[in-house]
Formats: structure tokens, sequence, C-alpha cells
């Protein structure tokens, strides 16, 4: 019975467009909006599974006017049934040997089935649904009784338990709809508790929760709307394959002549043992088709389970893009700053998008730059600017449904034209990464040893182990790890430690080109300017080069030689550091400037409006909507990159090139007020 | 309704700023520790298994109208802080008084009236409003369950307010959006309208801009700086960004392992930093400022474990300006001996390493300790690599706290002097008041 589970969070793509509505009503069209909106394998899933599912539905509702015959009727109009008859015309089925209608006992079963199955899913989901959210929410020794008791139940073998009580039930209460399901509801309790109270453990720490509890909300109000409200999507997927599960365990029951009376009501379970019978007689039409029911039934709701999982489970979703082809690249590739000796990297025009539903995200649009040996370049920029999926494109880390395109020279080699496994060779010995959250990206299972042995040998396999352990502490004496702590586990690191264990192991194999995304970013202001000074010496010791990626103007100003600025895909101005920071040309660089707010800042400042949507970005210059010396002509047509001092390179307008501006251009762009409700 | 409460408020605040002065929020000796579950068998045994000390003794007043920023990197103790006035975690010592009247034993029933006047804002905007309800529900929760408003349309009317104050208009576009359609901005406002609505007089504010953009901080602060104008709030300014509290905060607290190492106006602190952790702090922040590289005398190390924070000055281990009284003890040596190690190349390690033993002596703090000598090396080795330690580096503050250093049959014990820890005094020097907690500070000790 493994399922996996949804997470937590409930990710809609889009929220359901209503006009004024009731407020609970919304938040259901739009939590069923996925539904609607899903393509692909799950859709199929899910209305397949729900149309069979209605079926049996349909067929218990209307039971008494769908079969022709009652489920132990054996007589109509003085004329007995003929006995074990084949399927006729009068009997679509056939009769049993006591001279039943098959089909009206097919028919009557699923109303059983659908009764006792709808009971216990409500008494399980009444009963086993609050007790999670308690046991999860309130935690301590209530907690503890409570995961015992439903761990037991769970963990006997779940047939049993149910024979067990029906059996007890049945001596006491009768055979009836009521006894078979809550038989089925003991054995299902514990699903329900223990899905919900996983659900509730992760909630429970969310940030929203806490501030309901700030608020003054009262523990049930708190669990009702900040925690249930967030869990119960988790409660249908379970529901739906729990009733697929309590069909045959139904069946199992009366199968074994314990599930109900056979003179109460007709089940298949029971048909089908005593199908077995004919069936070694040669009459098979009173075992299979009670058998086929069950499986039908079964695997509707299964898919409907499935389908609904698949669709809401950010983890088993898959995306539902619209394919796009990237258009051939329009501009001739910008002169980057050109040197004259050979750049580490080169990058041309490249172009990254992304596919989602709404079209293609141009993330990276048309981006050229080159480091030399020894130079590291910052690449600034904020949310939404392409940088970090910039620092992937190049190195080919990019997810399913991506296109790149342009060219990035490195060691004589094309690597957007590189097979995967060319850039598996690439990555380690030539090419380092270092990522954001150092927390997340070492083996907690493996110790630094391990992680330095594999990194060394994956790309030099006949390495001895006194030369790994030679090179690892030499890499790690660099980022000022002690040696003594060589064999031990991540956990038993701070985070700037791991942070520098990363670069070490980037390091390691004396690669020539670096990339760092964010490196410090989620690290203290001490520890950042300790992990920035091993950054800053690396191009010193290692000859490296650096292409580091951050928000942070001030981490470009203190440790890189060059930076480019990058905004809405595009890198609008770039040079070397002591020329951009002293006079700005570009707009966007020059707000991007006055908004940081250092200890030298003299006045608040912010940037209005919001980054651009990078399915349908703006006409012509993409900050023109946000620039406060917008023309006519950077509305109309894209600024072409001009060379205003040595390596100083910026795509605006306001420089140039003028033969380019049409006459009338340079008009000031009329713009309309940049409101709060667009803002960033 | 709401707006008249709003100038109501604003008058009596003027009475009382008149009329002088019951701190806001006074916090005396304030601790908040969580004790450590510790193995079965200790659970077992009853033994004590230590406490992570979040909070350790902290003691500040905040005054009405004023900005207090609470400035401190993780592990300080300033988000427990925050939390504890709030009553979101269990105080386990000490005292807070809110206008007066002490508020840190009070059961959550009798708490709840007091959370229309004390609220919080979340340092991340997008897991600080519940997916599942609209910003008209989320907004207007604060009025439901207090039970200020009475009917869905007055709540309308006093959220319409809100959003209006914090800027979120034209206030039809969002009061039915959920969270998700919003941006990081928008969605920060909004937990500002949530927070104001019943007019508080103190906002907690925890790191209410550090996971916005650049472009748009200002813009937040800004909002923040009107709204205590305009409706006479208190705030008190959690963040480990000393560049935006600059801005924001009128006086300045430094926390570090729990506790408060300096703390007064903030252009005092800002132009004259006493502590050192302060300095550090400064002079860490980058600028965007090319020709401000990256400062090479940082403290070293990194911030400890709370459960067993060092012997006398928490700050000690990592202190350039550290001398005898700080709190040497045997884990300093630890230290000490490896950052000696990660400089030598692996060879010259594995010879040095064999001539001391196993260091897990040092582990537990104590004044006095012995450094074993490795096996097959004698006693006289070892000797010989401390003072090599020595002299090589001789400016290293540990030195100033060891006493004497002797050789025993199979090892060196090493005797520290006695610690002190040092409490925040007034130092009066300054254009303002200010208090360091730091032994430099302190007349009666001189560094030596």
């Amino acid at each position: 019975m493994a399922i996996t589970l949804p997470s937590d969070k409930l990710d809609v793509d889009r929220p359901a467009r209503t006009g004024a509505g009731d407020g609970r009503a919304r938040g259901l069209r739009r939590a069923i909006a996925p539904l609607i909106a899903v393509r692909g394998l799950p859709r199929w899933l899910f209305w397949t599974g729900a149309t069979i599912t209605l079926v049996f539905i349909v067929l218990a509702v209307f039971a008494p006017e769908i079969a022709p015959y009652g489920f132990n009727q054996y007589i109509a109009h003085g004329i007995r049934f003929p006995q074990q008859a084949p399927p006729s015309p009068a009997h679509w089925l056939g009769t049993t040997v006591v001279s039943e209608d098959v089909y009206s006992r097919v028919i009557f079963g699923a109303r059983t089935s659908i009764e006792v199955v709808v009971l216990a899913l409500l008494f399980s989901i009444v009963i086993g649904v609050p007790m999670g959210l308690i046991s999860g929410y309130f935690g301590g020794w209530l907690d503890r009784v409570l995961v015992l008791i439903n761990d037991s139940i769970f963990a006997f073998p779940y047939l049993l338990l149910a024979i067990v009580i029906a059996f007890l039930l049945s001596t006491s209460v009768g055979g009836g709809v009521l006894t078979a399901a809550i038989a089925i509801t003991v054995v299902y309790i514990p699903q329900y508790f223990r899905v919900v109270r996983n659900t509730v453990l992760s909630v429970r720490e969310e940030p929203y929760v806490e501030a309901g509890r700030a608020l003054g909300a009262k523990p049930r109000t708190v669990i009702r709307r900040y925690v249930f409200a967030n869990v119960v999507h988790s409660v249908p997927v379970v529901a739906s394959l729990n009733a697929a599960d309590a069909i045959l365990t139904l069946a199992g029951l009366s199968f074994l002549g314990i599930g109900m009376d056979p003179s109460v009501a007709a089940e298949w379970g029971y048909d089908i043992s005593r199908g077995i019978s004919d069936a070694q007689a040669g009459f098979w039409w009173t075992g299979l088709f009670p058998g086929l029911a069950v499986i039908l039934l079964v695997t509707g709701l299964t898919l409907v389970g499935e389908g609904i999982n698949d669709t809401f489970n950010p983890l088993l979703r898959r995306p539902n893009h619209r394919r796009f082809t990237m258009p051939k690249g329009v501009r001739e590739a910008t002169t980057a700053v050109g040197q004259a000796v050979r750049p580490v990297v080169r990058v041309r025009d490249l172009r990254v998008w992304y596919a989602t539903d709404r079209g293609p995200v141009r993330a990276v649009d048309g981006v050229s730059f080159e480091i030399q040996e020894r130079e590291t370049l910052g690449l600034v920029g904020e949310s939404g600017s392409g940088k970090s999926t910039l620092g992937r494109g190049i190195m080919g880390l990019l997810p399913v449904g991506a296109i790149r395109d342009g060219s990035v020279e490195f060691e004589g080699q094309d690597l957007v034209k590189a097979t995967p496994q060319e850039m598996r060779k690439l990555r380690g010995p030539s090419i380092g990464l270092v990522f954001q959250e150092p927390m997340t990206r070492l083996d907690p299972l493996m110790r630094i040893s391990d992680h330095f042995a594999e990194a060394l040998r994956t790309h030099e396999p006949d390495i001895s182990d006194a030369e790994v352990r030679r090179r690892s502490l030499e890499a790690l004496g660099g980022v000022r790890i002690p040696p003594t702590r060589f064999r031990n586990y991540p956990y038993e690191f701070s985070g700037g430690m791991r942070q520098r264990i990363m670069i070490a192991l980037a390091l390691v194999l004396k690669p020539r080109f670096v990339i760092a995304d964010e490196p410090t970013t989620a690290l203290d202001v001490l520890v950042e300017a300790q992990i920035l000074s091993i950054i800053a010496d690396l191009k010193n010791n290692f000859d490296t080069a650096l292409l580091l990626i951050t928000h942070n103007l001030g981490i470009v100003a203190e440790s890189c030689d060059r930076v480019a600025v990058m905004y809405a895909g595009r890198i609008v101005e770039q040079g070397a550091v002591a020329d951009i920071f002293s006079r700005p040309e570009h707009p966007y660089t020059q707000e991007l400037m006055r908004s940081t707010i250092s200890l030298s800042t003299r006045e608040l400042h912010y940037i209005p409006g919001a980054p651009p949507d990078l399915v349908a970005p703006p006409s012509g210059c993409r900050f023109h909507p946000r620039c406060p010396h917008a023309m006519e002509v950077c509305r109309l047509k894209e600024p072409v990159g001009v060379e205003l001092r040595p390596s100083h390179l910026a795509e605006c307008w306001l420089h140039g090139p003028q033969e380019e501006i049409p006459p009338d251009g340079r008009r000031p762009l009329e713009r309309e007020e940049i409101g709060i409700a667009d803002e960033a | 309704m709401a707006v008249a409460h709003w100038n109501a408020r604003r008058s009596a605040l003027q009475m009382k700023l008149d009329s002088g002065t019951t701190p806001l929020l006074d916090v005396r000796d304030l601790q908040v520790h969580f004790s450590l579950r510790g193995n079965f068998l200790q659970r077992m045994l009853g033994r004590d298994t230590g406490s992570v000390k979040a909070v350790d003794g902290v003691t500040f007043k905040l005054q009405r109208g004023e900005v207090l920023g609470l400035v401190g990197e993780s592990g300080s103790g300033k988000t427990t802080l925050s939390r504890a006035v709030l009553s979101l975690v269990k105080v386990t010592g000490g005292s807070i008084a809110f206008n007066g009247e002490t508020i840190s034993a009070l059961s959550e029933r009798h708490f709840r009236p007091l959370r229309k006047r004390l609220q919080l804002i979340f340092q991340d905007p997008h897991a600080s409003l519940n997916p599942a309800m609209t910003i008209l529900d989320a907004v207007g929760h604060p009025l439901r369950i207090h039970h200020i408003a009475k009917g869905d349309d007055e709540v309308r009317r006093l959220v319409s307010e809100s959003l209006e104050r914090v800027g979120l208009v034209p206030v039809e576009r969002f009061l039915r959006k959920y969270p998700s359609d919003l941006s990081g901005g928008q969605k920060q406002r909004a937990v500002l309208a949530r927070a104001i609505i019943l007019g508080p007089e103190l906002v907690i504010a925890d790191e209410p801009v550090s996971m916005l953009d650049m472009s748009v901080r200002a813009k937040m602060l800004e909002l923040m700086g009107d709204l205590k104008r305009d409706l006479g709030l208190t705030y008190l300014y959690v963040t480990h960004d000393l560049a935006t509290a600059r801005y924001f905060c009128d006086r300045i607290a430094i926390m570090y392992l729990g506790r408060i190492v300096e703390i007064g106006s903030a252009a005092e602190i800002y132009s004259e930093p006493r502590h050192p952790y302060t300095r550090a702090l400064l002079e860490a922040i980058p600028e965007p400022d090319p020709s401000h590289k990256v400062p090479r005398d940082l403290p070293r190390g990194e911030v400890p474990d709370a459960a067993v924070p060092p012997l006398g000055c928490s700050f000690h281990p990592r202190c350039p300006r550290a001398f005898g009284p700080c709190g040497w003890e045997s884990r300093d040596l630890r230290l000490m001996l490896e950052e000696r190690w990660a400089a030598l190349s692996p060879d010259e390690y594995t010879r040095e390493r064999a001539i001391v033993g196993d260091l897990g002596g040092l582990d537990s703090p104590s004044t006095e300790v012995l450094i074993p000598a490795g096996r097959g090396h004698g006693v006289a080795e070892l000797s010989a690599l401390l003072d090599e330690q020595r002299r090589s580096k001789p400016e290293d503050p540990l030195w100033r706290g060891v006493l004497s250093t002797e050789p025993r049959s199979h090892g060196v014990v090493v005797h520290f002097r006695d610690h002190l820890t040092p409490e925040l005094q007034p130092v009066l020097d300054g254009a303002e008041p200010v208090e360091v907690a730091c032994h430099l500070y302190r007349r009666d000790l001189t560094p030596h």
C-alpha cells in the first residue's frame, strides 16, 4: 500500500479567475482548478478512474431501478429461475446455483460495496483526521500515546484485524453493513492519522502558523484555519486509495464468510467464493462477473487516487509546458570587451529559455562576456534578472525543457554544443562549482575525506591513497579547515565551515574556471567576510578565472576585478569595478547603486515598479518602464551595446549609437504612473 | 472607527511622553534556556542533560516611540528574545514588563488580550501569510479573533483602511487575492497591514527587509517609518544587517551568544564602536566602494555552541584584543593547535600531530588541563612544540591568559587565569551614553 504523498505545500500554477464570490467557494474552486487544467497522463488517469467510479456509484444508488430482479430473488411471476444457467437474454450474466440472477447480484453488490466503503471512509476520516491534527499540533505525551496506539494497529496484519473485529461485532451487533464498515474503519484510521500528523508536523513550523499564534488566535482556530486548511489536501488521495483497498478488504471478508450476512445484502466476495466450486464444475459466469466488478471498481478508485496525487504532488507533477522553438538570434554578437590575451572563457550571445505553461521564459536573452585568467567577474542582479540561470546555463545544469543558444568557448570547446559526457568530464577538473546553500550540498553519510576521495578518484582513478590525503589536506589548508577534522562528517561542521569545504572540493582538482553562485548568501556577515577573503586569495594561488554571482554590490566591489550588471536577462553594463562604481553609465546601474543601503548611504532610495515578466518582456529596452531617463526610442528598439571607455560596455540609448536613433526618438517617454499594484 | 482609534492613541501617546516614563518594555535579566533531550541513558538516570542558553541574562528598556535595534548573527539569541517578549517561547528566568505590568509569567489565556498591543512582522514574506486565506481574511483575522469588529462589512471597512495605510491600493485589487498572487514587497505590506490593524503599541520587526530585493527595501523602511510617525508605534527591530539598522534605529543593542555586549545610541555606536565584536561586524559589512577591500584582520573562528559557551566572555576565543581575565580555558588550546596545523603542509602536520596525544581531554572547559604527550614521544618534545608556538606567535592573546605551563610525567599541565564574565558597564567618555560588556573598558583591570 505504498503511495507517494503530496508535500505540505499546495502548488497551484494559476489561480482560478473569478469575480466576487464567497471565500470558501473560491477556495474550493481554486483547489480543484489544477484537476481541470492538468494535461497528459494524470488527466487520463483521473478522468478514466472517475468515469468508472461514477458508473458504479450510479449502479449503487439506482440499484433497485436498474437491476431486473432482487439480489436473492430466485422466482418471478411464479416461475423459478433456471439453476446455474449460462448468460442468456433473460439473465444477461447467467444464474447461480440457487437460481439468483447474477446481473442483479452484481448490481446490488455494487450498492453494498459503495455503502460499506463510504461509511467506513467517513468514520475513518472523522476519527483519524482530527486525531492526527491534535497529535501533530500539540505533541507531548498525548502524541506519544496516540502514535503508539496507531502504529500498533497499523502494524497488525490488516485483513486479520478486520476479520477479528467483524467476527466480534457480528456476534453482538449482527452481520450488516454497519459491522463491515466498522471493521474496515478500524483498520484504516491509522492511515489518516499518520498522513495528517506528518503533514501537520511540517506545516506547524511555518512562519504563518506562528503568525496566527502571535495574533492571538486560540489553538482551535490555529489548527482549523492555519494548519488544517493547508493539510486537508493530502486527505483526498489517501481517501481514494483507501476506498480501493477497502473494497478488497470487504470482498476478502465476505469471501471468508465473515463479512456481510448473505441474507441481508449481496456481496461480490461472497459470490466469488461460491463461484469457485462452480468454476470447477465448468460454470464460469457465477464467479467471473463479480470478480470483474471488483477489479473494475478498485481500478477506477485507484486511478482517481493516483490522478489526484500526480496532479497535486509537486514531486510527481510532469510539467505542463508548452513546447517552443527559439528563433534564430537576430542580433550580432556584440563586441564584448575585446582583450588581446585569450580569455579562459568567452560567452557569446548566450540565450537560455525555459519552458512554462504560459510559454517560454526568456531568462537569459543574449549575454556576452569574457573572463581572463586570474580575473574575477562579478555578475550582479536582483531576483528575476537571470543571473543564476546564466551560471547554470554555462554548465549545462538546466531543467528539462530548457533550450540554450549561442556559444560558450572554454579551452577550445563550445560548451553549448558539448555532449553530456563531455560536460561531465569537464566538471571538476576544468570547471568548478560552488553553490548557494552549503548546508544541503554535502552528503551527510560521507565523511569529508570520502568526499575528497570521490572527487579525486572520479577524474584520476589511479591516484594513490597517500596522494588523495595529501592533496585533500592541502586544499583544506587553503580554506583554513584544520586537518584534525578531516575525518568528520558534514553535520559536525557549521554552515561557514561547510561552505569552505565546498570551496576546497571545487578547487582540489585545480580547475581553471570556477562558478560561485551566491556563495555567501545564507551565511552571517563575519563568516561571509572570511569566505570572501578566501575567494579573493583564489586567483592569486590558483590562477583561476572566477565568475561570482551575487545580488550584493558590496561583495562585488570588494572582491571582484570586473562587474557585469544584469537586468531581465541581459547584461546592461559591464566593465572594471573601479570604473563602474565611480562612473556608472546605465540608468539601472545608477538606480541600483543608489538603492543599496550600506553604512555610507546618505539617503534612502528605491526603484519604482518591478522586474518585468520574462515571458513577455517589454518592447525595446527592458528597463524603459522604470527608467527615469527613458526616451521614445527606448520603447521602440532594443539598445545596442556601446563601448564607452576601454572595456566599459553599456546598452543604453542615452549613449548612442546616434545613427540608429530615429528622428523624434529622443523625446522623453510618457509613462503611466507606476502604482503599488505593480511593485516588486 | 480605526482611524479615530489611532488618533486617540496618538494623543494618549503624547500625554505619556509628556508625563514621563514608564518604559514601554522593561526586560530584566531575561533567560530563555532550552533543555537538551540528551540520550536515553541520561534521561533514565535523571542526569542533567544541559541546556542551550539561547538568551542568557538580557536587560534593557524600550521607551515609547523609540526604535531599538537588536543586532546579531545567527545564534545570538535575538530571535528567541523577540519570541519571548511575545510569549511564543517560555521564559525560564528574569522578567519582562510591558507598560509596567509583568507579562513574562502570564498564561496564554491572560496574555491573549495583550496581543492586540504587541505585534510581530516576519522575515520571510513568502511564508508569513497563510496560503489558504485571502488578503481580506488574513488582514481581518485579528479583528475577528479579538472580537473588535462586528459583521463582515465592518471587517471589510477596517481592512480596507489598513491596506490603504500600507499603500496596497486600489484596495479592491488586493482584497480577494491569495498570497501566491502577490509579489514579495506586496506580501510584506500585507503583513504590516495585519500587524497594525488593531492599533498596537509595540511592533517587533524580525528582519523585515532582508528577503526583499535592494531596490524595494528602502520603500519598506520608509513605510515603516511613516507608520511609526502616524500611529505612534514603538519598534523592536531585529536584524543582522547593521546597514539598515542604522537608518531605522535610535538605539542599538549588539547581541552575541545570548547576551547584549554593547548597547547605546545608534549615532555613538556607529561612530565609535567599542566592543571588539561590534567593530568586527561593522568592518565586515561589504561596502559598494572598490577602494574598501575585504578586511583581513577579522575575528577568527565561528560562533561557538550555545550549549557549552566559552568561559568568561563568550567572544574571547575570537577576539583580537582579548587579554588575561577574558576566560581562557582548555578548549582555546585546542583551537590554537588546530589553527597552527591548518597552516602546515600535510607532512609537517603528520609529524607534529604525533607529538601530541589525544586531545579529547581538552574538550571540557576548565582552567587547568593536561595536554598528553603522543605515544612514543616525550614530554620534552611537547614542551618544545608549545614553546615554538609561543615564539612564532607571541601576540596570540591566549598567552596572556596562561599562568604557567608545567611539564609532568606524561604531558604538560597548563594553568589559566581565573575568568571573569563581563557585565554591561556604562562608558561615559563618548558624546552619548553607551554600555559595553567588555573587560577592556573596566578601569580596574588593566590589559596586559
